[in-house]
């Protein structure tokens, strides 16, 4: 039954190849198909397609992490497919695509059916970052993405050699630690590219602050939480936390190299591109310590950054240079902007305490002294920002004229994900939760193991 | 300065992979894993053994080309996967292409062009039929076959200007893809599982034979030439 | 060895990506990487004297290589014309949008 998570947004865009027009209408639908199909759903459960038990079929594992993760990210698809103002001409039928592939790298438990679904979500990325003629921003991802892509398929032959499979919970029984040494390398460099670490995450900037209002707030939301679910479920469940040394020392330059250069950005989409490489680079860090409590923390402050960005991008595409006629939407990007930096009585505050904490109980005093350089910086650009926008100083009256007001649909959605930001700030417990649910499923490998082959 | 920074990286990185190559077996040496040697018996679900052409029969998956029934039967769902890249790149070419107008020659395409292609043409959309269709028994399958009848279809773009096939393309790429996953939502609703083989196997080696697995392989044979003829189309177009 | 030739190739694949100036042979780079990798998949699965495996009247005996690499392959290879295509039609309009292919010259006309 998992398995219509992926075919029917498939079959659908199958289905309206010659409609491209009228889809737009039906997304809210599909949409609503998925989370309550999820609903319905048992949270543990694994389907083998075509029948085929575990290590020569594909599986299809739904457990605590999975479950929790397909939920928010449809929960992000379905507020998107709410304002279709955003989804330009002939996008529809990619963000279905988008759709069917971000549940199957959730769903999946083969490491070959990984790179597919890989390869089908950096595709649509690739269209979707072309829009607004940014054809050299999108070019250079191509590029980036595909050579990645390459490096990743031969990290799964190199541990098909080692383990004699391509299963996830087998080659989590099996590897040894020769292949540990190889196998992880490769396939980090693989998902460098996606999860926007530091020296490969130079297409950022060109592809979230092309002006597309689509591109930034669904690859910024749904496919970054998606990309860091697959880093932690291969580097945590399978590899057994290997090579997590490293990916901390480069977390941790990715956060000062990144708000370094959101500082001196003229053009607000390009300090929130710069924003989000950071705090990309923070969560590898924190749940490089690989323990169910820093895994807690990094998850937790992910879903609060994605949250805030999914209000941010929006916003920063649609407007124009103030907030004069814009007053609502004024007030739900300096809520989300708050909530990025850590304001007490926002989201992002109890995120970075907890950060801070699981720190603190691991000895690892270098993480909290980035943090709060990290955090001094954010505070001078975001206070920055949130000036010129509410008080500018040099608009001429035509420009004053030509912005626009957004529309109800849009206003109301972003002020609904402004005050879950608020309220998250009081009460964290719904997010703690998911967190919560994610780390246990994803550090329990010997429960995996023994629920995808059947008793070890 | 910068090409020897780029020539270190390189040699770098080359003497990483040499020093992978003793995990890896010899060339020549590789043994089979347990999986590969489940898939050429055809015992996954541990009824099989001795497999003979021309005699076994209604065995779980009754192709005469193992590779065929991996890549159909037993991982079907990445071949549903490695369907929709192709889908998504077409779309993407048409999306990004959008807009021109037809280029015109200026003038005729060669005599010699025009009527080897009347001759030439047929052959060729026959032999990829043929690849195709009995994708279970030779090598090839569904993804050649696409292939060599888009290589038929740019022929005639090539010798014809007045040729247009976009909307039958688009036709023909969403219908087979759609018939695809419907045989595996067949399957869903027949036996419980999605992309379960529900078709008698029938015997080794002839042509109606391994269930699903030739109905398949003819859908994506349609779906790709009918996609790689989009894309050769839109670039054809550019003006 | 064809492993030698394979990582070889892979080598000057990345070398091309990192030092050439024309977007078109990045792209030509990226297939190289690609076929490179793709050889070096087979080749993990050869075992001599072994023959391809398809049942039929010339192999009483199943004495084949291993398949489950080679139906890899087929995947990647499609994925990596369908890459391509893309990112030739990127190309064009990056052409038509700079009219020139040289990365330092798009580069300067960016950052006007």
């Amino acid at each position: 039954m998992s398995a219509l998570l992926i075919a029917v947004p498939l079959l659908i865009a199958f289905l309206f190849v010659p409609l491209k027009n009228k889809i737009k209408y039906i997304l809210p639908f599909v949409a609503l198909f998925s989370l309550i199909l999820i609903l319905k759903l048992p949270i543990e459960q694994v389907n083998f397609l075509g029948g085929w038990k575990a290590p020569f079929g594909i599986t299809l594992v739904l457990d605590n992490s999975s479950y929790y993760s397909l939920i928010v990210v449809n929960i992000i698809f379905f507020l998107l497919s709410l304002i279709p103002q955003i989804i330009e001409k002939d996008l529809s039928l990619i963000f279905l695509i988008l759709m069917a592939s971000i549940n199957g790298l959730i769903l999946t438990g083969d490491l070959f059916n990984s790179f597919v679904f890989l390869e089908i979500t950096s595709v649509a990325a690739y269209i979707l970052s072309s829009s607004k003629r940014n054809y050299y921003g999108a070019f250079k991802y191509l590029i980036l993405g595909s050579i990645a892509g390459a490096f990743y398929l031969l990290g799964t032959l190199y541990s098909y050699i080692g383990t004699g499979s391509l299963n996830l919970a087998d080659i989590s029984k099996n590897i040894n630690s020769e292949f540990l040494a190889v196998v992880p390398i490769l396939i980090f460099i693989g998902l460098a590219v996606e999860t926007k670490i530091f020296p490969l995450a130079g297409w950022v900037p060109d592809v979230y602050a092309s002006g597309s209002a689509l591109t930034p707030a669904i690859l910024a939301t749904g496919v970054t939480f998606s990309m860091m679910y697959l880093f932690g479920r291969i580097f945590i469940t399978v590899f057994h936390g290997e090579f997590l040394n490293v990916v901390y020392i480069f977390g941790l330059i990715t956060v000062v190299v990144a708000e370094l250069s959101a500082l001196k950005q003229d053009n607000l989409l390009r300090a929130l591109s710069f924003s989000s490489i950071a705090q990309a680079g923070l969560f590898l860090s924190v749940i490089s310590m690989n323990s169910y409590e820093s895994l807690t923390a990094g998850y937790f402050h992910l879903l609060n950054d994605i949250t805030a960005k999914f209000v941010l991008f929006i916003i920063a595409a649609s407007i124009g240079k103030s907030f004069i006629k814009n007053k609502t939407t004024g007030i739900a990007f300096s809520i989300a902007s708050f909530s990025l930096i850590g304001f007490p009585l926002f989201a992002g505050f109890r995120s970075k305490l907890l950060i801070l904490k699981t720190a603190f109980l691991n000895q690892n005093y270098i993480l909290p002294i980035i943090l709060l350089f990290a955090t001094i910086i954010e505070i001078a650009y975001v206070l920055r920002w949130n000036i010129k926008l509410w008080y500018p100083d040099n608009i001429l009256p035509q420009e004053k004229e030509e912005t626009q007001k957004l529309s109800w649909n849009v206003n109301l959605i972003l002020l609904i994900v402004a005050l879950v930001i608020i309220v998250i700030g009081f009460y964290p417990d719904i997010y703690l939760k998911i967190a919560q649910n994610i780390a246990s499923g994803l550090t329990n490998y010997r429960a995996y193991v023994t629920n995808v082959l059947g008793g070890m | 300065m910068r090409r020897f920074l780029s020539a270190l990286i390189v040699l770098g990185l080359i003497m990483f992979f040499i020093s992978t190559l003793p995990l890896i077996p010899e060339f020549g040496k590789a043994s089979l894993s347990k999986v590969s040697r489940a898939f050429i018996d055809k015992d996954v679900n541990g009824n099989g053994g001795n497999v003979q052409y021309g005699v076994s029969k209604d065995l779980e998956n009754g192709a005469a080309n193992v590779v065929t029934s991996i890549v159909v039967d037993y991982r079907s769902f990445d071949t549903l996967g490695e369907v929709t890249v192709l889908f998504t790149s077409a779309l993407g070419v048409g999306i990004i292409l959008s807009g021109y107008k037809r280029k015109k020659f200026g003038r005729e395409p060669n005599f010699i062009l025009r009527v080897s292609v009347g001759i030439l043409l047929p052959l060729i959309l026959l032999f990829g039929a043929y690849v195709f269709i009995h994708g279970h028994l030779t090598p090839g399958g569904g993804f050649p076959g696409g292939t060599i009848i888009a290589a038929g279809i740019l022929l005639l773009y090539l010798s014809n200007e007045e040729f247009d096939l976009s909307k039958t393309v688009k036709f023909v790429e969403g219908i087979s893809g759609s018939l695809y996953v419907i045989v595996g939502l067949l399957g869903l609703a027949v036996s419980g599982v999605f992309l379960i083989n529900f078709l008698p196997t029938g015997v080794v080696g002839n042509l109606f034979s391994s269930g699903i697995v030739p109905i398949i392989y003819i859908l994506i044979g349609f779906k790709v030439g009918a996609e790689l003829s989009g894309i050769v189309a839109e670039l054809h177009r550019e003006g | 060895m064809v492993y030698y030739i394979s990582f070889i190739l892979i080598g000057i694949g990345i070398y091309g990506f990192l030092t050439q100036k024309n977007l078109f042979k990045h792209l030509i780079s990226l297939t190289i990487i690609d076929t490179a990798i793709n050889i070096f998949i087979i080749s993990l699965g050869y075992i001599s004297g072994e023959e391809a495996p398809i049942y039929s009247k010339y192999t009483p005996i199943a004495n084949f290589v291993d398949p489950l690499p080679q139906a890899l392959v087929l995947t990647a290879i499609v994925i990596g014309v369908g890459i391509l295509a893309l990112g030739v039609s990127l190309l064009i309009k990056v052409y038509e949008k700079y009219g020139t292919l040289d990365v330092e010259e798009i580069v300067a006309k960016e950052g006007k």
